[in-house]
């Protein structure tokens, strides 16, 4: 078997637009694939991006990137569209991180805005801080786990996937879902009618725990209260 | 009581009333958007584009003869890549990808697929439906205007433009689909959001059928409060407008009004030839399920009719002593 080969790619926002650093990784991408298209071997592509200071959309439609570590705070739409890979952000986030995820996970270690994973396909989203409002919206398959706490509008119009909450929630959680679970294992601040609550269950405890496993988070699947649509499979 | 005037009878609000008022941001009354577009938008020649590829439902064999023909003329088409051809499937004519002028489309509640946009000339949010809600049995309520599920207040809507400027690396215009409801109001909203082009859905032909059509808004009002929109925001917006347009003449007669380019799917609808069955108790109707079928193209009238149309297009602007077509 082939050894992979090993790229690393460095960026400073000081020096290059988030849309010069999506315009340089996919070229790469695609001189490696012509290269190397005879070898069974998968390149290994990292990607380091330095002096970030909430620039938005930094690493949007970013794909097909083994390892991504992004140093600072990002803005809005930051990781949009990401697919295959980790990314891990050494700072906070803005309003729609990972949004429309569609495969791989994201780590952040620090707080996240508002909308975090909305509209995700698949994947998963760690956040080891608090999140904002409308955490998960409209999520169609992605996992969302949140170490501290979530503010308003939590799972709002979620169709499917998980959001795992090990602090407390806000106001309105659930609102408008119709697929999906949410784990909390505080208090909510209000609770939607749209969604009521279910008795943990042996699976939901294996499901947090590999969840959390994933994301690098200590702790049981116990103690958590279990939320589902009432309106599921409409 | 007339279509037109039931559809002067609705009651309309505009884009920002159809927020969920539970999750509404009270800073997006204070609308502070300064993204306008500073591009030329969306060029299409000839003028012309058809919705029947993303509307219609035709399967994919129909929609690959149908873009066979419509791709010969350099007409702009919406909809979804087109699926590798079946090995078993019969194509007459093979299809140049790279000259195809696809408009990427892209729903309200789906996430944004990068692989969606390779290859598109254009990039179209369909700003319709009911997010989180589920459908009425009614074919009016699915083009209901409506902004993205994720959007709380004004200012993100042109973020959101931004980014698809970004993930297309700025190669393609970024257009958005909508309904008509309160005309002037949204496309004014639209238009400072940072759009490079807007298709106004007057008329939305939702099959290939005579009579499969569906009206939204009365066209002449729409027309005229969109084209003051245009004008007073001052910007270079391209106005692209669905509606039902039969024949070459009132198609010029639309782009005269301010549209930049028009939709050919009510005129495909009625260029279609009627099916003819055979007579029963003649010896052709006894045949008939054992013939195989004629080895031409079921949509090879398409063709010939558009460059007719095309042609008319043309003729026109020459009378009038213009190019535009």
């Amino acid at each position: 078997m082939e050894t992979p080969s090993a790229s690393t790619l460095d960026f400073n926002l000081d020096l290059v637009s988030p849309t010069e650093i999506l315009t340089a990784i996919r070229s790469h991408l695609s001189e490696i694939a012509h290269v190397e298209s005879k070898d069974s071997a998968i390149p290994v592509l990292s990607i380091n991006i330095s002096g970030a200071k909430n620039q938005d959309f930094i690493g949007a439609g970013v794909r097909g990137v083994n390892e991504i570590v992004v140093h600072g705070p990002i803005g809005d739409f930051g990781l949009c569209s990401f697919g295959d890979g980790q990314c891990h952000v050494e700072g906070n986030v803005g309003d729609f991180f990972g949004h429309s995820i569609s495969s791989g996970v994201l780590v952040v270690n620090g707080n996240a805005g508002n909308a975090t994973g909305a509209l995700g396909a698949g994947g998963l989203i760690a956040i080891y801080g608090n999140a904002g409002d409308r955490t998960a919206t409209g999520m169609q398959g992605a996992d969302v786990v949140v170490r501290g706490s979530v503010a308003n509008h939590a799972g709002l119009g979620m169709q499917s996937g998980t959001l795992v909450v090990t602090g407390s929630a806000g106001l309105h959680l659930g609102h408008g879902m119709c697929g999906g679970t949410i784990y909390l294992r505080g208090d909510a601040g209000s609770i939607s009618p749209d969604v009521e609550e279910q008795r943990l269950r042996e699976p939901d405890r294996l499901k947090i725990g590999m969840m959390m496993l994933k994301s690098n988070i200590t702790g049981a699947g116990k103690d958590f209260r279990v939320f589902r649509p009432i309106r599921a499979g409409e | 009581m007339s279509d037109e005037s039931k559809l002067g009878s609705l009651r309309y609000e505009p884009l920002l009333g159809r927020i969920d008022p539970l999750i509404r941001s009270e800073s997006g009354i204070a609308c502070n958007i300064q993204a306008s577009s500073k591009r030329d938008g969306l060029f299409l020649d000839p003028p012309l584009f058809t919705r029947l590829t993303a509307d219609a439902g035709l399967s994919q064999m129909a929609k690959r003869h149908l873009l066979s023909e419509v791709n010969s003329l350099g007409i702009a088409w919406l909809g979804d890549a087109l699926a590798p051809v079946d090995r078993n499937a019969k194509e007459t004519q093979p299809i140049s990808l790279d000259k195809l002028k696809r408009i990427a489309s892209l729903q309200l509640e789906q996430p944004i697929d990068v692989d969606s946009f390779q290859g598109a000339a254009a990039i179209e949010l369909q700003m319709v439906g009911r997010p989180f809600q589920v459908l009425a049995n009614s074919r009016r309520s699915r083009w209901t205007p409506a902004l993205p599920v994720e959007i709380t207040d004004f200012e993100q809507v042109a973020k959101r433009v931004e980014l698809l400027r970004v993930l297309s690396e700025g190669k393609c215009p970024i257009g958005a689909a909508v309904a008509p409801g309160a005309v002037y109001e949204d496309l004014r909203f639209l238009i400072d959001s940072g759009f490079d082009f807007l298709t106004l859905l007057v008329d939305i032909q939702f099959g290939m059928a005579a009579g499969s059509s569906l009206r939204l808004a009365s066209f002449e009002s729409t027309m005229e409060q969109s084209a003051k929109a245009v004008h007073d925001s001052g910007n270079k917006t391209k106005l692209l407008v669905s509606t039902n347009l039969l024949d070459g003449v009132s198609m010029y007669r639309c782009l005269q009004l301010g549209a930049s380019a028009v939709s050919i799917d009510a005129f495909l609808a009625k260029a279609k030839p009627q099916e003819v069955a055979p007579v029963k108790d003649t010896f052709g109707s006894v045949l008939s399920p054992y013939v195989p079928a004629a080895s031409i193209s079921p949509m090879a009238w398409v063709g010939p009719a558009l460059t007719r149309l095309v042609e008319e297009l043309r003729d026109c602007a020459v009378y009038s002593g213009e190019t535009k077509a």
